[in-house]
């Protein structure tokens, strides 16, 4: 059928409204924060987003981070004990085909503009607790994090700061405990 | 007028060997197959509704995903399991066109289901994934070809190229808009991105020397060359005789990445996205060689129809 629309002069007219509009619209997609961008976006978005070429090439733009960024969670339990949890690692030669989704994750939840995430992730935490046969009581979530310094002679890091970010206090907590 | 009408006729549908488009394939099917795989121990985290996001995000206007439905452990388990028959299917060729759709609407779904696990080389896979779709990717050296033309499994039948044309046009945009996002920042214009990039702890894969990210000569050279190489891709590939020089540097830019930063599949997936560059001839010419080799070994029962076959339509070569 594809051969067929291809031979004939309609047939190749309509692939190549296709194919200016999908060359148009990735342009619009990328284009920097303008105003012409915004108008555009109202007609191209929703096809682009249909299409699933909503790609953002944007890697380490417009600059990389400029600091390390670490995501804990501090879990209390119903015996008084607590652990420290964190998103799952993998080694550098095969881990770094599966956890960099994590790593991807953490980066987002650990952010201020994400608290939508924050509830979610802690009672992940706390399901990972249950998982073990633990009885979490209450999750904080911490991000830790250093500086990276500018390249040159010097330190290249600056000292770990951390900052509790969020406490959520487990639904029906200590129940298990209590019995 | 004429002429540009001709000019845009013959840059979008030549006629090409359709062996681009069967290497395209198979190695793309390769990424995405790993790429399921590696999404297999955290499937349910992510994706289902007791992991780390309960709930199906809302769209924006044209956004869809199957996992809206249901994201219970059957939706998604079932979802996964036709991501990796799809994949399957499309290396081998069998049934590959819908083979390509399953994969495209699969790998949307989980995308969209929890948009925050992904980084820019997922998105890409789906970016190659949907002109996949498009694509004559089963044409040649594929299970369809054999059931349908066993005797001539070994011909590429030509087919037009603008599928091809559209992912090399969206590779070079892409790389065009990389750099223009990169040199609003600050660290770019510097000459010490590459520095910061390659010390972020939580994102390093294999260590970088202090020796080299502390030095402002080298990290200078690495940030600029950066620039260089994808602006390079991005405008220099377009010319013939410059194109293999462009796409090694840029294939060895992107196994930098990859030795150095944990960006899962991205340095992968572009370097698929690069072989819609290859001319179909030296792909051509490559599987007759390797075939050759094939059927001169003992893997000789892996080669189909190891006869010589005359080709019969133009291009294809015995």
């Amino acid at each position: 059928m594809q051969q067929r629309l291809e031979s004939s002069r309609a047939g190749r007219a309509a692939i190549s409204v296709f194919i200016v509009v999908t060359i148009v619209s990735v342009a619009v997609w990328n284009l920097p924060p303008s105003a012409i961008k915004e108008d555009a976006l109202a007609v191209t978005a929703p096809y682009i987003r249909a299409t699933g070429l909503n790609q953002n090439w944007g890697v380490f733009s417009p600059n990389p981070r400029r600091h390390s960024l670490f995501l804990s969670a501090r879990v209390r339990y119903a015996d008084g004990s607590e652990e420290v949890l964190s998103p799952p690692r993998g080694g550098a030669l095969v881990g770094g085909y599966w956890d960099y989704r994590w790593r991807k994750w953490a980066e987002w939840a650990s952010m201020d503009e994400n608290s939508e995430l924050w509830r979610p992730t802690a009672d992940w935490f706390a399901s990972r607790a249950r998982a073990q046969g633990r009885d979490p009581v209450s999750v904080t979530l911490v991000r830790r994090w250093r500086d990276l310094l500018p390249p040159g002679p010097g330190p290249s890091r600056g000292e770990w700061q951390e900052y509790v970010f969020y406490t959520y206090q487990v639904p029906g907590a200590g129940e298990a405990a209590a019995r | 007028m004429r002429k540009a009408l001709g000019t845009w006729e013959r840059f979008w549908f030549r006629e090409i060997e359709s062996s681009t488009y069967a290497l395209l394939r198979v190695a793309f099917a390769v990424v995405v197959l790993a790429w399921t795989i590696s999404l297999a121990p955290a499937l349910y985290s992510f994706f289902g509704d007791g992991g780390i996001l309960p709930s199906h995000p809302d769209g924006d206007a044209g956004s869809w995903g199957l996992l809206q439905l249901d994201s219970g452990p059957a939706a998604v388990t079932a979802l996964y399991l036709l991501l990796l028959v799809g994949a399957l299917c499309l290396l081998v060729g069998l049934k590959t066109r819908p083979a390509a759709v399953v994969v495209f609407v699969c790998l949307v779904s989980f995308a969209r289901r929890d948009p925050w696990v992904l980084n820019s080389g997922d998105l890409l896979v789906i970016v190659l994934a949907f002109y996949l779709m498009l694509a004559p990717s089963g044409a040649a050296l594929s299970v369809d070809r054999w059931l349908a033309a066993r005797p001539r499994f070994w011909e590429f039948p030509r087919r037009s190229l603008w599928p091809l044309r559209l992912i090399q046009v969206q590779v070079s945009l892409l790389y065009f808009f990389a750099v223009w996002a990169k040199v609003r920042g600050e660290t770019w214009n510097d000459g010490t991105a590459v520095s910061y990039a390659f010390r972020i702890e939580d994102l390093e894969r294999f260590p970088v020397p202090a020796f080299v990210t502390d030095s402002l000569l080298l990290v200078n050279l690495m940030t600029y060359g950066t620039l260089a190489v994808e602006l390079a891709v991005a405008i220099l590939v377009w010319n013939g005789r410059l194109r293999p020089w462009v796409l090694l540097l840029g294939a060895l830019l992107h196994l930098g990445i990859d030795y150095a930063v944990r960006v899962g599949f991205f340095s992968y997936a572009a370097l698929v996205a690069y072989i819609a560059f290859l001319p179909p001839e030296t792909v051509s010419a490559w599987v007759y060689r390797l075939r050759d080799r094939m059927a001169r070994s003992r893997l000789a029962w892996l080669v189909p129809s190891v006869e010589p076959v005359e080709p019969v339509e133009p291009g294809g070569r015995p």
